[in-house]
């Protein structure tokens, strides 16, 4: 069995996503952060996109397995 | 050779067969399919969020809703990080006997690594009432 290259982007969402996520959360209430939590923003939005879209095609596609 | 995807518990298919042998394996699929259309949604409104100000609500609302969704992901990826980490000995239900070769053949404790997913489920909290609190880009 050989596992898809596609799951590193899975991977890398899985961990980076939250770990984003919780900078931008936890400096929040500091002002002086807001373009820090703007540029962490975008790359949390791009990162959700692909973690979405690889889990639409590992779970809902199954893989891009058609014959099984 | 096709691969068999069912068995005596059932298709593999149907998530809901977890519920009687590992109820964490299937709150933890559960949310992750909720989470895969709502993640493509939010990673969109977030994005859009940065150009109309008018979404920041909007935004913060999904970013609680894929916050409580990724809960269970970043639990279990804690505890994958353990099981890897301390050879299986965290988390790895491992026999008394094979447990003990591991630890002598590689001096290996579970040490921290059974709290590891607890320290994180923590901070994970702790990041989500500020969330609740502070959200704002």
């Amino acid at each position: 069995m050989k596992g898809s290259q596609l799951m590193l982007f899975s991977y890398l969402t899985m961990i980076g996503v939250p770990i984003l996520l919780w900078i931008i959360s936890v400096t929040s209430p500091v002002p002086q952060t807001a373009s820090l939590r703007e540029a962490l923003a975008v790359l949390v939005g791009i990162g959700s996109i692909v973690f979405g879209a690889v889990g639409m095609r590992e779970v809902f596609l199954h893989g891009g397995k058609t014959n099984e | 050779m096709p691969k068999k995807v069912y068995d005596f518990r059932g298709k593999q298919s149907n998530i809901s067969r977890l519920i009687r042998f590992d109820p964490e394996a299937f709150v933890h699929i559960l949310f992750y399919r909720l989470l895969i259309p709502v993640s493509i949604i939010y990673g969109v409104v977030l994005l859009a969020s940065l150009a109309f100000a008018g979404l920041g609500l909007v935004a913060k609302t999904l970013t609680i809703i894929v916050w409580i969704l990724f809960t269970p992901q970043v639990f279990e990826t804690a505890k994958a990080i353990s099981v890897t980490g301390s050879r299986g000995i965290a988390f790895g239900h491992l026999n008394e006997s094979y447990r003990f070769i591991l630890r002598t053949r590689y001096s290996k404790k579970a040490g921290g690594y059974s709290l590891f997913p607890y320290l994180i489920l923590a901070l994970w909290v702790i990041g989500f009432i500020f969330a609740v609190v502070w959200w704002s880009i």
